[in-house]
């Protein structure tokens, strides 16, 4: 159908529906839900395990890196898929990997190939590490944009996902997040994951790691004290 | 139309028979209250501020709807500026021609889809495997469903009516060797076979369930991930919404996110929420290169006109079937249409057509369970009511009997001396001599006594008993 006999359609039936509007009464608008005076990140680890996510927070570098090196042990993992981010560049995360012989994998590395043997490496790779724009504690999600440098698959294909997030990067409420969006444009592309996949299509029994990561780690990177 | 269903609708009441006598859908449906429904009631109690988000998500899609056409065209400028394309379907027949033409212009036979039930409203896998294009459902219940060539029975958990062991029959089909009844292990090989399909689909398939005018953003959400891979692996994506899904700006957006899945699933927030803005950006390796939107009336500006309208507000999560009793004791299917339960009696007969669906508004007992969990409060029962009005006026809804019976009603109600003089007759009469609780009426009014008692009229009006005794304890101080 044109757009326009379609928009027409449309308006005429906004114009015969008003007489039939809902009765709302008037409300003052919802506040995030306040911090009220909680450590944010052990609020959001808390969470986090709720969602049967599993988190930890690290004081410094160093522990943030044994953190996740100890997580992929566990997993076996030997190929992983990185973010290029400032905040794992900072941690000098790629090079501690490979040091402890891990095959590390960044876009930049992946734009060479073609986009079958992309494919082929990205849905064979065992472990994902992103950073992250926020974390918010009230629902433990980790909010991740995308951008060239921040590849959706990453977090997605592979079964063990492990986001990266600073002590700061974390905020009480959703409503915060959003508020943060409305002075910059939106990437093409922005996932909030709170938690491991899951479904519950079976007997409405819980089961984890249906399409995404059944593993879902995020290690916070607060100061060392 | 939903011919498919017509057949069925039919049968209202021999489908409700047999899902009372089903006794594993049953098992499954007793727990829907405390599973789904508890955690729906347990969620909203912990949040603070909910009452004033429902009505502030009620408000929202009230006003949205009051300029849903600059709403619309903002939308679809804004995804044309992104490098996106945008499409019109005045129903769904046009809607499957639209994704066809697509689909046939890039020569794609295969493709993956993610849990739609606007999809499942058009029938678009109907459309897609007469034109022999495999379309394969990627939800892990909707996939067991697909498989078992079924419809879904319930919003958010489709596959609900079915147990562990007929699941794992259904998907040993696709297994070279019988599958165990273990959760665990069926979704691991779904999760195996249905990469394969990911990775070599040429065009995902998605619904829409909420689309950001302001931004041009459309937001779709899933537990398991497989909205993501649709919308991440292939290299086209087709998102198909109803027009009403609309909301005008991003700052709306966390109001409906914070009750959508505590709704649904009793979760602060689903697992995955993905905001898609416009096709892939230049040098960005995954993200579909080309992205459509196909916005859908098939139906719906006919009921924004009517005082059913605010059947528009619905977010799809499911919490009034779970609140439901007729739901709880009858099941999806029985209903007949793609929408089930509370909001199914009402959508069903408004985009299938109300003479066929003609036992759906009467599928309910109009507690008000419904209205009180739905997260954007619609007024369930004052639409059924409507419907059956509607069906009355048309001739439809009784038989001449009970016509006939109501006129006398009606004609006695008005006429107060008519009324007191029934009313003495009844008491002097069944009043006096019956038992207090009738256990058979007669004739055609069996129906009503064949499960439950019929209280007697009182031995004295309540009338009489005011003026020799009430109006003295009771009435207004005499000075």
């Amino acid at each position: 159908m044109e757009e326009q006999a379609f928009l027409e359609q449309v308006a005429q039936a906004v114009k015969q529906g008003h007489r039939f509007r809902s009765q709302v009464p008037s409300q003052p608008p919802v506040s995030p839900v306040p911090a009220e005076g909680r450590d944010l990140v052990e609020w959001f680890l808390q969470e986090l395990q709720q969602v049967g996510g599993v988190g930890h927070r690290a004081q410094g570098a160093q522990e943030t890196r044994r953190t996740i090196s100890t997580w992929l042990h566990q997993h076996q993992v030997r190929e992983v898929l990185l973010w290029e981010h400032k905040v794992l560049e900072e941690l000098g995360l790629e090079d501690h990997l490979r040091r402890q012989g891990l095959k590390t994998w960044l876009p930049d590395q992946l734009a060479s190939f073609s986009a079958e043997e992309r494919k082929q490496i990205v849905f064979g790779a065992q472990a994902g590490i992103t950073a992250a724009q926020w974390a918010v504690a009230e629902s433990g999600t980790v909010v991740l944009p995308s951008t060239p440098s921040q590849p959706r698959s990453t977090s997605l294909l592979p079964p063990v996902a492990i986001a990266v997030v600073r002590a700061q990067q974390v905020v009480a409420d959703l409503f915060e997040v959003f508020q943060h969006w409305e002075a910059a444009p939106l990437p093409s592309y922005v996932a909030l994951v709170t938690g491991p996949s899951k479904t519950g299509d079976i007997q409405l029994q819980l089961t984890t790691g249906v399409h995404g990561p059944g593993h879902w780690y995020v290690v916070v990177w607060d100061q060392e004290r | 139309m939903t011919d498919f269903a017509r057949a069925e609708h039919h049968q209202f009441l021999e489908a409700s028979q047999a899902a009372l006598a089903d006794e594993h859908l049953q098992s499954m449906l007793s727990r829907l209250g405390e599973t789904l429904g508890a955690r729906n009631r347990q969620a909203f109690a912990q949040l603070p501020q909910s009452d004033q988000l429902r009505w502030q998500a009620k408000a929202i899609k009230d006003q949205a709807l009051a300029q849903l056409d600059q709403l619309l065209a903002q939308l679809a400028q804004n995804i044309r500026a992104l490098g996106g394309h945008v499409h019109w379907a005045a129903d769904g027949q046009e809607a499957c021609r639209i994704v066809l033409s697509i689909l046939q212009s890039h020569g794609i036979d295969k493709v993956v889809k993610s849990k739609s039930m606007t999809t499942e409203e058009i029938h678009l896998n109907r459309s897609l495997e007469q034109a022999g294009i495999e379309a394969v459902e990627t939800d892990f219940g909707e996939y067991v469903i697909q498989l078992a060539r079924q419809r879904p029975s319930h919003l958010v958990a489709p596959a609900i009516h079915m147990t562990v062991e007929q699941i794992a029959q259904v998907l040993s089909q696709e297994s070279p060797e019988p599958l165990p009844p273990e959760p665990e292990k069926l979704t691991a090989f779904a999760r195996q076979k249905l990469r394969q399909y990911f990775a070599t689909a040429g065009a995902g398939i998605t619904g829409v369930n909420f689309a950001v005018a302001e931004t041009g953003t459309i937001v779709i959400i899933s537990n398991e991930g497989n909205a993501r891979l649709t919308t991440t692996v292939p290299p086209v994506h087709i998102a198909i919404m109803g027009m009403e899904k609309v909301i005008p700006k991003l700052e709306h957006l966390p109001v409906f996110l914070k009750i959508l899945a505590r709704a649904a699933t009793g979760q602060k927030l689903s697992v995955y929420t993905s905001l898609l803005t416009g096709p892939r950006r230049a040098a960005e390796q995954d993200g579909p290169q080309e992205f459509h939107l196909i916005i859908l009336d098939n139906g719906r500006s006919r009921i924004l006109a009517s005082p059913l309208r605010e059947s528009l507000f619905c977010i799809r999560c499911g919490a009034c079937l779970n609140a439901c009793p007729v739901y709880r004791n009858i099941g999806g299917h029985a209903y007949g249409g793609v929408y089930a339960g509370p909001i199914g009696a009402v959508l069903t007969p408004l985009y299938d057509g109300l003479e066929i669906n003609c036992h759906l508004p009467h599928a309910s007992s109009l507690c008000g369970a419904c209205q009180a969990a739905c997260p954007v409060r619609i007024a369930i029962p004052e639409m059924l009511i409507r419907l059956r009005e509607q069906l009355v006026r048309s001739g439809q809804g009784a038989s001449w009997r009970e016509r006939w019976a109501y006129g006398l009603w009606a004609w006695m109600l008005r006429r107060p001396w008519a009324y007191g003089w029934a009313t003495w007759w009844a008491t002097r009469t069944l009043g006096r001599w019956a038992p207090r609780w009738l256990r058979r009426l007669p004739g055609k009014l069996h129906g009503w006594t064949a499960h439950r008692d019929f209280p007697a009229p009182a031995p004295r009006r309540f009338r009489d008993w005011w003026a020799q005794e009430g109006r003295h304890q009771f009435g207004p101080e005499q000075s």
